[in-house]
Parts: C-alpha cells; sequence; structure tokens
C-alpha cells in the first residue's frame, strides 16, 4: 500500500519540470517578440525614402572674370611656385670641405 | 677674246674665266665670298679677344668643382707619400712627400681662389642682392686673391718640409677669417632670396589693395578680403622676424664661427610663414574668382 503510494511522487516532478520548460520557453518567444515590435525588427525592406538632391550651385561674383582679378590670381601662382621651389640650402656654394692639418712632422 | 688684247696671261686668263660663266653669275660668287670672309675674319677676332675671366655662374661653377677635384686627387696622394716617408725616411720618400705636400697646398689655395670666383658670380646672378654687398665682397675677393696668390708662390718655393709645414700653418691660421667671410657670403646669397619672395608678396599685396578699394567703391562689402589682409601681413611680420634672426645667425660673431645650417633653417622657417601668407591670399582672390 505504501509502495503504490510512493510512486506519484516522481511523476509529479516530471509534469512540474515539464510545466516550467514550457513557461519559459512561452516566455522567451513572447519576450522576443516584445523587443522586436520595441526596435521594429523587420524582416522585410521597408521602402527608403530618398532625401532631394541639394545642389548649391556658388554664388559667382561678378569680379570672377575681373581682368584685374584674373591677372591678380595669376600673379599669386607665379608667386606661389617660386616660394615653393626656392632652393634654401644650395649645396652647390656651401663651404669647401678642406683638410687643415697638411703638415709632415718627424 | 677681245677682252684679252693688252693684258698679261694671268689676267687673260681670268677674263676667260668671266666670259665661260654668266656675269650675274660672277658678281654673286664674289659677293658671297666677301660675306663669307668678313664672317670668318669677325668670327676670328672675336676669338682672338680676351674672354672675360667668367662668364657666368655656371662657368665658375665648372671651374671650382674641377679645382675641388684635383685638391681631393692631390691630398690621397699626399696622404700616400706622407705615410711612405714616415715609414721609410729615405731621400727618395722625403723628396716625393715634399712634391706632394707642395702640389696639395698649392692646390687647396687654388680651391680658396676659385670658391672665392664662384661666390662672386653666384651675387651677381642673384636677384635681390644689393649693389653694396657685390661691391664689398669683391673688394674682400680681391685682398684673398692677392693673399692666397703670394701664398702659392711662397709654397712653390719652399724646398724642405719645415718651411712647407710653416706655409701650411699659415692657411690655417687664415682660413677662419676666409671661412666668415665665405659664409657671410652664402648667408646674404639665401637672405636675398628669400627677401626678394617676400618684396614679390609685398608688391601683390599693393595690387590687391588697389583693387579692394576699387570694390568697395563700387558700394560691395569687402570684409573677407579685409580680414584675410590682416592675416597675411601678420604672418609677413613673423616671416620677417625669421629673416632677421637667420641674418643675426650668419653674422654673429659670438662663436667664431658661423652656423651655417641655423641660419638655413631658420630661412626655411621664414619661407613656411612666406607660405602661409600666400594661403590667406589665395583665399581672397578664391572668394571673388569662385
Amino acid at each position: 500500500m505504501e509502495q503504490k503510494n510512493n510512486n506519484w511522487v516522481p511523476w509529479a516532478i516530471g509534469g512540474s519540470l515539464l510545466i516550467l520548460v514550457i513557461i519559459i520557453i512561452v516566455g522567451i518567444t513572447v519576450g522576443i517578440a516584445v523587443i522586436k515590435s520595441a526596435f521594429q525588427f523587420s524582416s522585410t525592406p521597408q521602402a527608403t525614402i530618398k532625401a532631394p538632391e541639394v545642389t548649391i550651385k556658388p554664388v559667382s561674383s561678378k569680379y570672377a572674370s575681373d581682368s584685374a582679378v584674373l591677372k591678380l590670381n595669376e600673379d599669386l601662382k607665379i608667386i606661389r611656385q617660386s616660394i615653393d621651389t626656392v632652393d634654401l640650402m644650395e649645396p652647390q656654394i656651401n663651404t669647401p670641405a678642406l683638410d687643415l692639418n697638411i703638415n709632415i712632422k718627424l | 677674246m677681245a677682252y684679252t688684247q693688252g693684258l698679261g696671261p694671268c689676267a687673260r686668263k681670268s677674263v676667260e674665266v668671266q666670259v665661260l660663266f654668266p656675269a650675274p653669275v660672277v658678281i654673286y660668287y664674289i659677293n658671297s665670298m666677301r660675306k663669307f670672309l668678313s664672317i670668318f675674319l669677325l668670327s676670328a677676332a672675336c676669338c682672338l679677344l680676351p674672354a672675360p675671366v667668367y662668364a657666368d655662374y655656371q662657368s665658375a661653377y665648372n671651374d671650382y668643382s674641377y679645382n675641388y677635384t684635383v685638391y681631393r686627387n692631390t691630398y690621397n696622394d699626399y696622404q700616400v707619400s706622407k705615410s711612405t716617408f714616415l715609414t721609410y725616411h729615405t731621400l727618395t720618400s722625403q723628396n716625393d712627400a715634399i712634391d706632394k705636400m707642395r702640389a696639395v697646398l698649392k692646390a687647396r689655395d687654388q680651391v680658396m681662389l676659385v670658391y672665392y670666383n664662384l661666390l662672386q658670380e653666384k651675387l651677381n646672378a642673384t636677384p635681390g642682392v644689393e649693389e653694396s654687398v657685390k661691391i664689398t665682397f669683391g673688394k674682400i675677393k680681391e685682398s684673398e686673391k692677392n693673399w692666397l696668390t703670394d701664398h702659392q708662390k711662397k709654397i712653390e718655393a719652399a724646398n724642405s718640409l719645415e718651411d712647407l709645414n710653416s706655409a701650411s700653418a699659415e692657411f690655417e691660421n687664415r682660413y677662419p677669417q676666409m671661412d666668415t667671410e665665405t659664409k657671410q657670403a652664402v648667408g646674404e646669397i639665401l637672405l636675398a632670396k628669400e627677401n626678394n619672395l617676400g618684396g614679390q608678396v609685398d608688391q601683390f599685396i599693393n595690387n590687391l589693395n588697389t583693387k579692394l578699394t576699387e570694390i568697395r567703391q563700387a558700394g560691395e562689402a569687402t570684409t573677407f578680403a579685409d580680414r584675410g589682409i590682416i592675416n597675411t601681413k601678420n604672418k609677413l611680420e613673423l616671416f620677417r622676424t625669421k629673416l632677421t634672426q637667420s641674418r643675426e645667425v650668419f653674422y654673429s660673431k659670438n662663436s667664431g664661427k658661423i652656423e651655417l645650417f641655423t641660419g638655413q633653417q631658420k630661412l626655411l622657417e621664414a619661407n613656411q610663414y612666406l607660405r602661409e601668407a600666400v594661403n590667406f591670399l589665395s583665399e581672397i582672390i578664391k572668394s571673388y574668382t569662385g
């Protein structure tokens, strides 16, 4: 009689574990669904709206074609080139390396 | 044959030749020959005229380069002879050492002689070098040239190692003075180059200011350009400070020896400020040209 009464215990433990697992799975599924909806994760691509392309045209000065301004521009290019290419080391005119200890002493 | 009557046999022959060729051809031939002869004589006269010692910087440099190579070669020969003499002490090796030492001392003087010429030509060829600097250096060059020529004669006359040692010491005592003079000349050349560029930028600012005044008078705002010019002038101020510092290095007499490289570094810094000044000017121009 006593043996008969003890047989239901493992079944009860197993059943309750099964229910717990089912609850966890359901919980995870619901959780993922909630997170997805919150961050709007969607597997289907949504149509994107392109921003309109805005091209900014430079405001052309009325002096853009002024001969004096163009001349200044050309002059400046020449000056810049001279500054960039000036040789300030001039190795050709550096002092010659001479020996200052030429003597024969016994 | 009518033309040959009354003439000698040679003349007769030439007239016969004239008869063989038409008159215009002969005249053309004679004129051409005259032209050719005059050109030939003129060229010959040009060749006979005394050529200037240094036509330009390049020939002065070639001369310097050649003499420096001669010096290096004679120095190597001198070292070999010196070593041989100090090892064997024979009369032959002594005579050889004297010859080689004489040669190297003369070559060393010659290098300095042509180096002075080189610097003079460079001063003449560099735009922006003041006339007074060229004249002063010319006088220094003449003085050193006289000293070096006399010294070479002294070396030529020396027949013993003692006399050659003494002549060598004379050069070595004189060298610090020559070193200072030549380094200052190099400094003047480099300063003139950079100063000349600064002058070009100044001139450009003047021209730009003229145009900006015109724009202002037309009722347009020039605020951006005005601000740019102030920035440019600030950079030019720094540029001039560096130039002054560089000049101080080239003319420093405290240490006894001029540090050429330090002066060059200051000039490079000055050049950097000049570039920055030009960048500001470029922005101003861009604001008008777009």
